[in-house]
């Protein structure tokens, strides 16, 4: 039970949160760490802590990445840090305080610092027929294959872009069957868009070659592999049962009872968001961040974000800047000095350096097409909690909605259990659509507490009001709702 | 795109009270322009609790407890309206409202002060029920043991305020009225023959202005000689996710939205939100709810939501005139759901008329030396 | 849809529209019924659509689904238990008060 007043707590227990407390232990400060998992490793390294049981096939297909997860898993169980896993941390009401809830109710803790590790989800690509079932994403099936080995029993196809979708491909080739397509929405455009970008990539040059023996392999396996395909639309009466598309103007479907769909991951920002920090538009990676410093740093006072939440850059990076932010929480409790914090981050940046180094050119090139940002297709559904169609946001944009808000207000997209986690980008592209703006001037609806279930019940037993400061929220700056 | 006289009224300000002014101006041929703010303002609209009500209005001022009993009585009509319009159901129910007392002491000051506005009301008519437990519990199913009781009123109702303001915009639309979004009006200026609007996007000319700009209207009224002194009073509402329809009538505190999920939700008076923190806002609203309905413990909270109530020092609208510019009028008042008839289908037309009528003559203002030295 | 690559040790029995299902105790709800064919999960409580996992980590709330009693329930986010009861969840209008 957390009742005294901890050094840092931090949500989230992937790479970054993991290493972000083995920092803080290791220079001495005391530490939290909120999960809502049962287990440490986040979602990229899911269930890592036991890979050692899996059979050897399952091992190699999960690769060496993956299973290095569990090494950092055993680091940060033994590094002093006080682990709560299966607890949700739906609020930060105040500085210094976390509204978290589990199994026995809703609770205030108290810290001095909060570092937001809480990841990323992959991009929502409202595509018409995109809620039928057996239309998942990508990361779904890597998840299946982690926490349960799960794999596909019957054909299924691939679709969309990014480093994630080969390798999914490849994994599920090798664990079961080949897809029965990979449908791949880049082109020619993309790839002298992210040419660029190249020199960098080049540097990079054994992600490079992963990408391209993976394709290779899937094309020994017969896997046809379709590029600069549009229009993709799946149908079905109780699930998916057939897909359609276009390519160079000539229309192709295919029947399939699974589809997976990727295109990217977008930081999960949302407490950062209710905790007041400053959201930026990124463009080269199409989402939105906190605005933070070098060290995770953000506009809110005394609050960090570190790993995939403060930006997309992967497991390797999401460690570093994990680090990154425990040296600069133990400096500005007072355990090391700006110059020890800055000596020892030296090693770190130029490793984060490198590691950043190939994200322009994947952003690039992997750039979620207007089509799958966009729904061209009135239909197609875009707030899938409350069934509002892309139809209705245009009209409620050429009704003088100019922004998500009130979008919302108007259509009720956004007002679902999801909180408009799904729908907020589409939401932005379509108001953007209409009114000629771009979608970071649109912005994105204003996010408010609970960002993660919590019933009447438990906020009506909240414990640990009395130990707060008793400041004033500041819940109506900048807007009334 | 804006040059001499571009309408014959403009109204400041695109909520529940500016939008439905303007529909009702437009409904009757006239030329109105609408001039809204962003999408991140300060809208006390969005953060409404839906309630068309009557009960408990108007203690010693009978005008604002007959102004708020007209309204409701023009509702239905007013709904169907929209409906035939817009083709939008705004989903508004009239089966009556309930009052739930949470104490003893509670239960007697609503009684003492339905008494009163009962007393108030002269030779009109002004029904309502004090119930116990048992009665108040039939008309609010699983209701909770520790609830001695409360009051029920038939003029009660309610009514989805999302949904009313976008109907309100469609019909504005629909009559020809023009919305002009991210439009922030910084200054006017009475003229010869007319109004000059310094806006965000240039000046803008009409022959009538209509202030009715929530908080901003505070700024706005000295510039033309009014006094519209409003401050911001802040309450907090919980919403849940759907459930299966369970609360057929509207309450002070908790009421079933059309979609399923309960808004729950505690006036100002009750708690002193100014110095409360959101975690024990949340927690006593929610403590509140429990306490009342307690089969609302297992529902999920959504999301809480601020709402903004746009109070004057009396709680009673202004609607006022100008004395030293005849033609610009400012309309405020913290209850734009249950008033929206009312100024749709009664107050567009006293904006239309030459001089406000006597009905409107309570609310000038004048109380507050609104015409500015 | 989806298949176990290797046996695991199916310990508890939970019951899924009426019909026992054998299950490993604290596996993964969704992947269990994924796993056992069971789709959809929910028939939409708006459009009456049938519903099922998208993201499985917890973000898109289509796998809610009835678990003992209790409507919108993440099923990615919930834990296999001995004697759990699962249904497929209707529109809520359609639901019991």
């Amino acid at each position: 039970m957390i009742d005294d007043v901890v050094d840092l707590a931090i949500v989230g227990a992937g790479p970054a949160g993991m290493a972000a407390a083995v920092t803080a232990c290791e220079l001495g400060l005391s530490v939290a760490v909120f999960d809502e998992q049962a287990a440490p490793g986040g979602q990229i390294y899911r269930n890592a802590e036991n890979a050692s049981n899996a059979s050897r096939s399952l091992r190699q297909a999960l690769g060496p990445d993956y299973l290095s997860g569990a090494d950092q898993i055993r680091a940060f169980r033994a590094c002093g840090a006080r682990y709560h896993p299966r607890t949700r941390v739906w609020d930060v009401p105040e500085e210094g305080a976390l509204a978290i809830v589990d199994d026995n109710g809703a609770r205030l803790v108290r810290t001095k610092r909060i570092l937001v590790a809480s990841g990323a989800m992959e991009r929502p690509v409202p595509l018409p027929g995109w809620t039928l079932p057996g239309v998942m994403g990508v990361g779904a099936a890597q998840t299946l294959l982690k926490i349960e080995g799960l794999v596909p029993d019957e054909p299924y196809i691939i679709a969309g872009g990014g480093p994630l979708t080969l390798l999914t491909a490849v994994q599920l080739t090798r664990l079961a069957r080949p897809p029965k397509a990979l449908l791949l929405t880049e082109r020619v455009n993309d790839y002298l868009h992210a040419v660029g970008y190249l020199p960098d990539a080049l540097r990079s040059f054994p992600l490079l070659t992963k990408g391209l023996k993976w394709l290779r392999e899937l094309k020994r396996c017969g896997v046809p592999v379709v590029r600069g395909i549009e229009d993709l639309r799946a149908e079905g009466e109780a699930r998916v049962e057939r897909i359609h598309w276009r390519r160079g103007g000539q229309p192709a479907s295919m029947d399939t009872g699974l589809l997976l769909l990727h295109h990217g991951v977008t930081p999960a920002f949302e407490l950062a968001a209710v905790a007041g920090c400053e959201t930026v538009w990124d463009a080269e990676q199409a989402a939105w961040l906190p605005k933070a410093d070098r060290w995770g740093a953000t506009t809110s006072g005394g609050v960090a974000v570190a790993g995939d939440a403060g930006g997309i850059a992967g497991a390797a990076a999401a460690a570093l800047t994990g680090s990154l932010s425990g040296l600069d929480a133990a400096c500005a409790l007072g355990r090391i000095d700006r110059t020890e914090r800055d000596r020892r981050a030296i090693p770190l940046e130029s490793r984060l350096v490198r590691e950043r180094r190939i994200r322009p050119f994947l952003d690039a090139l992997y750039r979620p097409p207007l089509d799958w940002r966009r729904p061209p297709d009135d239909d197609t559904i875009v707030c899938r909690c409350e069934s509002v169609i892309a139809g209705e946001i245009r009209a409620a944009a050429r009704l003088g909605c100019t922004g998500p808000n009130q979008i919302k207000s108007f259509t009720r997209c956004g007002m679902g259990p999801c909180q408009g986690r799904m729908c907020a980008f589409a939401v932005a592209e379509l108001i953007a659509e209409q009114t000629h703006a771009d979608p970071g001037q649109v912005g994105h609806h204003r996010i408010r507490p609970p960002v993660k279930p919590v019933t009447v019940a438990e906020l009506a037993s909240l414990a640990g009001i009395e130990r707060l400061a008793g400041r004033r929220s500041g819940l109506l700056k900048g807007g009334g709702t | 795109m804006m040059n001499s006289r571009d309408a014959a009224y403009v109204v400041i300000g695109g909520g529940l009270v500016g939008t439905a002014l303007g529909y009702g101006l437009a409904r009757l041929g006239h030329s109105v322009i609408l001039l809204d703010e962003g999408d991140r303002a300060l809208r006390a609209s969005r953060g409404n609790f839906g309630l068309v009500w009557v009960q408990g209005k108007g203690l010693h001022k009978p005008e604002y407890a007959a102004l708020s009993r007209r309204s409701a009585d023009l509702w239905p009509g007013f709904a169907a309206e929209l409906k035939e319009v817009t083709g939008i159901d705004v989903g508004h129910e009239r089966r009556g409202g309930a009052m739930i007392a949470s104490s003893e002491a509670e239960l007697e000051g609503f009684v003492t002060m339905l008494e009163q506005i009962r007393s108030e009301a002269g030779d009109t008519p002004y029904d309502y029920e004090v119930l116990d437990h048992r009665g108040l519990e039939k008309l609010v199913p699983g209701l909770g043991p520790q609830i001695p009781g409360g009051t029920f009123s038939p003029y009660d109702g309610h009514v989805d305020p999302l949904c009313t303001l976008r109907a309100l915009h469609d019909g504005f639309s629909v009559r020809h009225g023009k919305y002009v979004p991210n439009c922030a009006v910084t200054a006017i200026h009475p003229g010869e023959s007319g109004f000059r609007l310094e806006t965000a996007k240039g000046p803008v000319m009409a022959d009538r202005v209509v202030i009715a700009a929530g908080l901003a209207s505070a700024d706005l009224a000295p510039m033309v000689g009014l006094n519209a002194p409003v401050r911001p009073v802040h309450g907090q509402l919980l919403i849940t996710e759907r459930a299966p329809r369970r609360l057929e009538i509207p309450t002070n505190i908790i009421r079933q939205v059309q979609n399923g999920g309960f808004q729950i939700g505690l006036s100002h008076e009750d708690l002193g939100f100014t110095t409360e923190t959101r975690a024990a806002l949340m927690r006593d609203i929610a403590c509140n709810a429990v306490r009342a309905l307690p089969y609302l413990g297992d529902l999920r909270v959504l999301r809480t939501w601020g709402a903004l109530r746009i109070m004057t020092p009396d709680g009673f609208p202004i609607y006022a005139e100008s004395a030293r510019h005849p033609g610009v009028y400012v309309m405020t008042c913290h209850s734009g759901v249950t008033l929206a008839a009312a100024h749709a289908l009664e107050a567009a037309t006293w904006i239309a008329a030459d001089g406000l009528p006597d009905e409107a003559r309570p609310f000038s203002g004048e109380r507050f030396d609104v015409q500015a030295a | 849809m989806f298949k176990r690559l290797e046996t695991v040790s199916q310990d508890v029995v939970i019951i899924v529209n009426g019909a026992p299902v054998p299950a490993r105790k604290g596996a993964n709800l969704a992947a269990t019924l994924l796993e056992n064919g069971v789709m959809p999960f929910r028939f939409h409580d708006i459009s009456a659509q049938p519903r099922a996992p998208y993201c499985m980590i917890g973000k898109c709330f289509d796998c809610l689904i009835l678990v003992d009693g209790r409507s919108n329930t993440q099923g990615c986010m919930t834990a296999v238990r001995d004697g759990m009861r699962v249904d497929t969840q209707r529109p809520c209008k359609d639901r019991e008060a």
